[in-house]
């Protein structure tokens, strides 16, 4: 679906859709995980702070409904999250992306050090800046994790820890405890809910390997198996008190499948800079914050609601035109060895609304390897995306050109969702159980000791890169629980 | 013996010859480097096509080696083997027969009756028609999705991609620097490599 699911240095990091199958009635494209630390070891690292221009998007424009919590609710929760992940990213004081803990920024290249500065004296509203990501840098000390050491191999696991992972960071921590029992190889199909207690006291689990079932019993549960499959947890717990899933008072579970659209943008060549290079593989891009509908007259746009950022960057290969025209020979092979053309290129992040009928239901006519109820999706990118990649390709290529960039082409690359690999919303947050699945402490409604914390819980999508976002809301949930706990205890 | 010489002579003497291995041996025995390689994808006449032509894109040179050096024929005769979806595999078999068919050689396997005559010059011609072209010319050719251009350019592509990732060329000739340890953005070329590309 995605080139790196099958390429030789990561494909042992996504499981094969042929022995882990799921039906389309619209494509959807599913990329998982399914060993010890997931996807933490193939994210994107991009780390972005929602705002209250996000969470309060949704009352504000009637799509979906309104987030339980507020910006200052999670604030402190990022705080906590950043010391302990590491982000490294330049402050920007910025209210609708709050700046995070940062460790000092990657450094930009000189082709995108024009273009920032291009866009700042071209522009009042748009400025770029360094991605923001969860690579370690600067003098903080880390247990077990090092500096990145430039290599920009990510994809293939990183040996110092250099970026935030499970395995470097979390589990190391919670081994650290002494109160840690890993588990792999466990298939998680049901969370038990006793109709006496009216609480969930444990879940089923299928060892992948041995197919053989256990009960692990708790008094406290955390669901957080991504989205999809949380989802399907969810849906395949069944009760007398909940008979269509757990939590599913509302009809909503499994609905609201949110993903972030991309592969719409532009690219140009660069001249002038012809003697200038870098150091260092950056595993990083630079990131122009969203400048569109940030609540204001002047920012406001008729075609779409919400609003998208631009990832991409600059760099040196490729064949130049004139090496191009030389064509071969001794020339050309002395054209090929010394750094290339200077291209760059953006692309946009977009949001993507919540529409109850983008969906996913489980068949129990087929079932997987382990007799479960396979998925089946469908959703799909609706007018407002669309109307908003228009936007994207244009702004893009204007900006490129204003910049005095040669040879801009633009392209929109129409994926089906799932290829942001940013599943959303189908255990939404929100105010009234009639609407949604969890409350505002991440709680499943109605059953107080369960929570829901990975992309499965957000009530909209904003554009940014979610992962700070759940392990925030995780964190906060888990202070959480750990409080109802010892108030039950009490 | 000069290995351009090598190849012209075999214009002359390869129809009479019918075991691959052997005529690729002779070929290979010019280059102390090269490695010896019998083609698992190309035919026999192919392989030679193609051994000439990727010597005329990447030659040796007084300072750096050449494509045959680090064996780019059996490079791309093993990725277009094990890489190449079936489709590809038969666009650029199509591809390599349009090519055959403009030097003149016919699809038969090698036959004692009709040896192959081609010059140095004959592969330079077809190169500098197609490869030696104005940027024009080049969108053209891409639009038509001419079949000959388009094989050329792929072969010339894979070479500098089979080059370049070559040990060789990638740790000796451009500047290899596996774990930089830190990164600074903007900095001269002379002082982040003094001149060459980085290899990673």
């Amino acid at each position: 679906r995605t080139g790196y699911t099958t390429s030789a240095e990561s494909k042992h990091w996504f499981v094969d859709d042929i022995k882990h199958p799921y039906n389309e009635t619209k494509r959807f494209d599913w990329m998982r995980g399914y060993h010890v630390g997931g996807r933490s070891l193939t994210w994107g690292r991009q780390s972005y702070r929602l705002s209250d221009l996000d969470f309060t998007a949704n009352i504000k424009d009637g799509h979906g409904v309104d987030w339980p919590i507020r910006y200052n609710d999670l604030a402190p929760w990022y705080d906590y999250v950043e010391k302990h992940v590491g982000i490294s990213g330049e402050a920007l004081g910025l209210p609708h992306l709050p700046d995070s803990i940062f460790t000092p920024p990657m450094e930009l290249n000189c082709v995108e050090r024009e273009f920032k500065s291009q866009l700042a004296s071209n522009y009042d509203d748009r400025l770029l800046t360094i991605g923001r990501v969860a690579h370690l840098t600067g003098d903080h000390t880390h247990k077990g994790r090092s500096n990145c050491q430039y290599r920009n191999r990510c994809i293939r696991g990183c040996p110092y820890g250099a970026y935030f992972s499970s395995n470097a960071s979390t589990l190391p921590a919670a081994e650290d405890t002494g109160n840690m029992t890993l588990r792999p190889n466990s298939i998680v199909h049901e969370i038990i809910y006793d109709d006496k207690l009216k609480k969930a006291t444990g879940v089923k689990v299928i060892d992948a390997e041995t197919k053989e079932t256990f009960v692990f019993n708790a008094d406290i549960i955390f669901c957080c198996a991504s989205a999809i499959p949380s989802a399907s947890i969810l849906m395949q717990s069944k009760s007398e008190r909940f008979p269509n899933g757990l939590g599913n008072d509302s009809g909503e579970l499994g609905h609201n499948i949110m993903d972030h659209h991309l592969g719409a943008g532009a690219n140009a060549r660069v001249e002038g800079y012809e003697d200038q290079y870098y150091t260092g593989r950056r595993p990083n891009g630079v990131y122009i914050p969203r400048f569109r509908n940030l609540g204001d007259e002047a920012t406001k746009r008729k075609d779409f609601v919400r609003g998208y950022g631009y990832q991409g960057g600059g760099g040196r290969g490729g064949i130049a035109e004139h090496v191009a025209e030389i064509g071969y020979g001794e020339k050309f092979k002395e054209a090929i060895l010394n750094p290339g053309e200077w291209t760059m290129g953006i692309m946009g992040f977009g949001e993507c609304l919540p529409y109850h009928d983008n969906k996913m239901t489980l068949d129990y006519d087929k079932l997987d390897d382990w007799g479960l109820p396979t998925i089946t999706f469908d959703a799909e990118w609706k007018e407002n995306e669309l109307a908003m990649r228009e936007d994207i390709k244009q702004q893009a290529a204007e900006m490129l050109e204003k910049a005095g960039f040669k040879e801009i082409t633009t392209y929109d690359v129409r994926h089906a969702p799932g290829i942001g690999i940013h599943e959303m919303g189908t255990a939404r947050m929100g105010r009234d159980p009639k609407t949604s699945v969890l409350n505002g402490n991440n709680q499943v409604h109605g059953v107080p000791n369960v929570y829901v914390t990975d992309g499965a819980c957000m009530t909209s999508a904003g554009c940014q890169n979610p992962s700070l976002t759940y392990m925030a809301l995780t964190a906060r949930a888990a202070h959480h629980a750990v409080e109802q706990f010892k108030l039950n205890k009490a | 013996m000069n290995r351009r010489d090598a190849l012209k002579g075999l214009g002359l003497s390869l129809g009479y010859i019918i075991a691959t291995p052997t005529i690729l041996s002779m070929l290979q025995s010019c280059s102390t480097k090269a490695e010896k390689w019998i083609p698992i994808f190309h035919s026999d006449k192919q392989a030679y096509v193609l051994e000439n032509l990727v010597d005329l894109i990447l030659p040796k040179t007084k300072d750096t080696p050449g494509a045959l050096d680090v064996n780019v024929p059996k490079f791309i005769d093993l990725y277009a083997a094990k890489s190449l979806t079936n489709e590809d595999k038969e666009i650029y078999k199509l591809g390599l027969d349009a090519v055959m068919q403009e030097l003149g050689i016919s699809n038969e396997p090698l036959d004692p009756e009709q040896p192959i005559t081609l010059e140095t010059e004959d592969f330079d011609a077809i190169l500098s028609k197609y490869l030696r072209i104005s940027k024009e010319q080049r969108l053209a050719y891409i639009k038509d999705e001419h079949l000959v251009f388009m094989t050329l350019l792929k072969i010339r592509d894979q070479s500098v991609w089979a080059y370049k990732t070559s040990k060789e060329i990638g740790t000796k000739v451009l500047v290899y620097d596996p774990i930089p340890g830190r990164q600074k953005g903007c900095v001269s070329v002379e002082e982040a490599t003094g001149g060459r590309s980085w290899a990673l």
